[in-house]
């Protein structure tokens, strides 16, 4: 038997600087095309505001001037001013987003409420593949559970207090196991849930004095900051989450500047949502003559007078143009570091706010344009011009568009359609729904919910299970020519609501019957 | 949640529960090696089981008073913790000295051992899970 020489071994050394020089070439013939990184070098970028409502901005017609910075966004954007959440609060709205599903599929529906564990594979982080690095932050603790649903699918998940002053999350101390780690402490054994009747955390000893440092932390950030925010600093009135939104931006700007292409980031933001605290460049900025109409209060509104939705109204509107401007501060950050030309850079909500009819919030029955229209711009790479569309969309239409913007594919399971503009064409007779379930049971067929049906110019409202005259009612509007929704068209225009009545009750049952499947 | 996210989360209350309970023993121990033998190593039992259910009680003072309070730190409460301690301290210490509340405490301390065999198990199990699923 021939054995391995010397001389062989020298031979064999020989070959090495040749097989070298040609591994790039064979590398490059025998590996896959990496989608974004030559054709397509592309990164996207969602920030997502939470609880901002299109109805309250200026880049959307607004009287305030609230949003200046989005107003220079848009000059570079595909700007989509009929577009609705799926939902009307945190957890279903930011689900559809992700997975692009209604409420009615992916379940979850109530608050804190989790999506079905069926379908926890159709998101958009593992649409995207391992191509991309995928990144996720979210400050609300309930998109944040969304999240840790999609752990498997994220590559960098920063914990909801990454950027913050003061800060009581305890999940984060748990790297390996940080999904069970914020369900378990910080929802559950170290949380004062002021809302419950045992107000107190579960865990006596560690809780109570996890709270009182946290608790002390806080008070030095109050006497830091306290004439910088007038009316308390920013945060999260349900978890023990402080912060400037000046730190967030720096920690988004930080983070963007060392994004490797391609990413998919997702930035889920807590501000404009309530408690409203603008900072003092922002308070009292509209104290002005706007007053919105005054429209007829609802007999499922908690009864709120027209002169404190007024206030509320407007420290909310303070505190989107404290958000704007520190949007701003992002936007150049992401000129300057060259993003805008190999990204996409979406702007959009989960829901929207609602200051009218005696209500004041997002979780609510109703589900008046307020609640539902959501901001949505998308700045293609490159992108110069602005483009309108005034057609009407849904969060779930996100999800596709993205994946087919980034020449991939789009998934069957997938509700929503291409946006029009970027690749879509608008179908006149799409309809499209938004819904507000979180009272029924989350794998129970849908008997206490609102839907709103949009087809077209008109929308269609059902109200289902509130007992009284809301044990099943309708209402009827035309936004084209009534965007305020004061003239209720259902027993007017009885041909359009029998057949938008007939569409609605066909897809509730059809969604209701694959759950009992 | 599922049953299995359930038993994650359970396990994860036993195993702090657990820590919890060593961390309140610890503290008991090391107050009888500091303190002198008659004054609660010679009534370990009695005093021991009075200045854990006092403290305890204390602590749920606190959480309660800061649950009810927005945020605010309790610069009060946490100003009298050191008196109202020694104060736990003392009581425990004259408990022990009162023959029929010494053979109360006995007696319910006696009762409490069933809770022991039940959760120190659980306790350890639930803490091994957690400490598995933070490891691997």
């Amino acid at each position: 038997m021939h054995r391995f020489s010397r001389r062989d071994f020298l031979k064999l050394s020989a070959l090495m600087p040749i097989s070298a020089a040609i591994s790039p070439w064979v590398k490059n013939l025998v590996s896959p095309k990496i989608v974004g990184q030559d054709s397509f070098p592309t990164n996207i970028i969602i920030i997502l505001f939470d609880a901002m409502s299109a109805r309250n901005l200026s880049v959307y017609g607004y009287p305030r001037n609230t949003s200046p910075n989005l107003m220079r966004f848009a000059d570079r954007s595909n700007v989509y001013h009929s577009h609705n959440s799926a939902g009307n609060f945190t957890v279903p709205g930011t689900t559809s987003l992700l997975t692009g599903l209604y409420p009615w599929t992916h379940r979850a529906i109530n608050e804190a409420g989790l999506m079905t564990r069926e379908f926890i594979g159709r998101n958009i982080f593992r649409s995207f593949g391992g191509h991309y690095k995928r990144l996720a932050f979210a400050q609300n603790l309930y998109a944040g559970f969304i999240l840790n649903q999609f752990d498997k699918d994220i590559d960098i998940y920063l914990s909801p207090d990454a950027f913050n002053i003061a800060s009581g999350i305890v999940g984060r101390r748990f790297p390996n196991d940080f999904p069970s780690a914020y369900r378990s402490f910080d929802d559950f054994l170290f949380k004062f849930d002021k809302e419950s009747l045992k107000p107190a955390s579960a865990s006596l000893i560690f809780g109570t004095i996890e709270r009182l440092l946290f608790l002390r932390q806080l008070a030095v950030a109050k006497s830091i900051y306290s004439q910088e925010f007038p009316l308390g600093l920013p945060g999260d009135d349900n978890y023990p989450i402080y912060y400037r939104l000046e730190d967030v931006f720096d920690g988004l700007i930080s983070t963007m500047k060392n994004i490797k292409t391609p990413t998919a980031a997702y930035f889920h933001l807590f501000p404009p949502h309530e408690p409203y605290r603008p900072s003092k460049d922002f308070f009292a900025k509209f104290f002005d003559n706007y007053l919105p109409p005054t429209k007829p209060e609802h007999a499922l509104s908690h009864g709120i007078s027209q002169t404190a939705l007024n206030g509320h109204r407007r420290r909310y509107d303070e505190y989107i143009a404290y958000a704007d401007s520190q949007l701003g501060r992002l936007f150049d950050a992401i000129e300057q570091a060259g993003l805008f030309e190999n990204s996409i850079v979406v702007v959009t909500g989960d829901h929207g706010e609602f200051f009218e009819r005696g209500e004041q919030g997002h979780a609510t029955p109703l589900l008046y344009d307020p609640v539902v229209h959501v901001p949505l711009l998308i700045s293609m790479p490159g992108q110069n011009k602005r483009n309108d569309i005034y057609e009407p969309t849904n969060s779930i239409d996100v999800l596709p568009t993205l994946l087919h913007l980034a020449n991939q594919p789009v998934p069957s399971w997938c509700e929503g359609t291409l946006l029009p503009g970027l690749g879509g064409d608008y179908d006149p007779q799409r309809s499209t729904f938004s819904m507000d379930a979180k009272l029924n049971p989350a794998f129970a067929p849908l008997r206490t919910a609102t839907i709103a049906m949009r087809r077209g110019a008109y929308k269609l409202i059902r109200y289902l299970g509130y007992g009284g005259e809301y044990e099943d009612a309708y209402e009827l509007y035309n936004l084209d020519n009534d965007i305020e929704e004061m003239n209720d068209l259902y027993t007017s225009e009885t041909a359009i609501a029998s057949q938008m009545k007939t569409e609605l009750l066909e897809a509730l049952n059809a969604a209701n019957s694959r759950l009992k499947s | 949640m599922n049953m299995g996210e359930i038993a994650i989360v359970i396990a994860y209350a036993m195993a702090t529960n657990f820590i919890e309970s060593l961390t309140a023993l610890l503290m008991l121990l090391f107050i009888c090696v500091i303190l002198p033998a008659k004054w609660l190593r010679d009534v370990f039992l009695s005093s021991g089981s009075l200045l854990v259910i006092l403290s305890l009680g204390y602590m749920m003072y606190i959480s309660s008073h800061i649950a009810s309070n927005d945020d605010s730190y309790p610069t009060n409460i946490v100003r009298l913790i050191p008196v109202v301690g020694l104060l736990i301290l003392v009581l425990a210490f004259l408990v022990g000295r009162i023959g029929f509340l010494q053979k109360l405490f006995e007696e319910l301390a006696d009762r409490a051992v069933i809770f022991f065999y039940i959760f120190l198990p659980l306790g350890f199990i639930s803490f091994l899970v957690v400490m598995a699923r933070n490891i691997f």
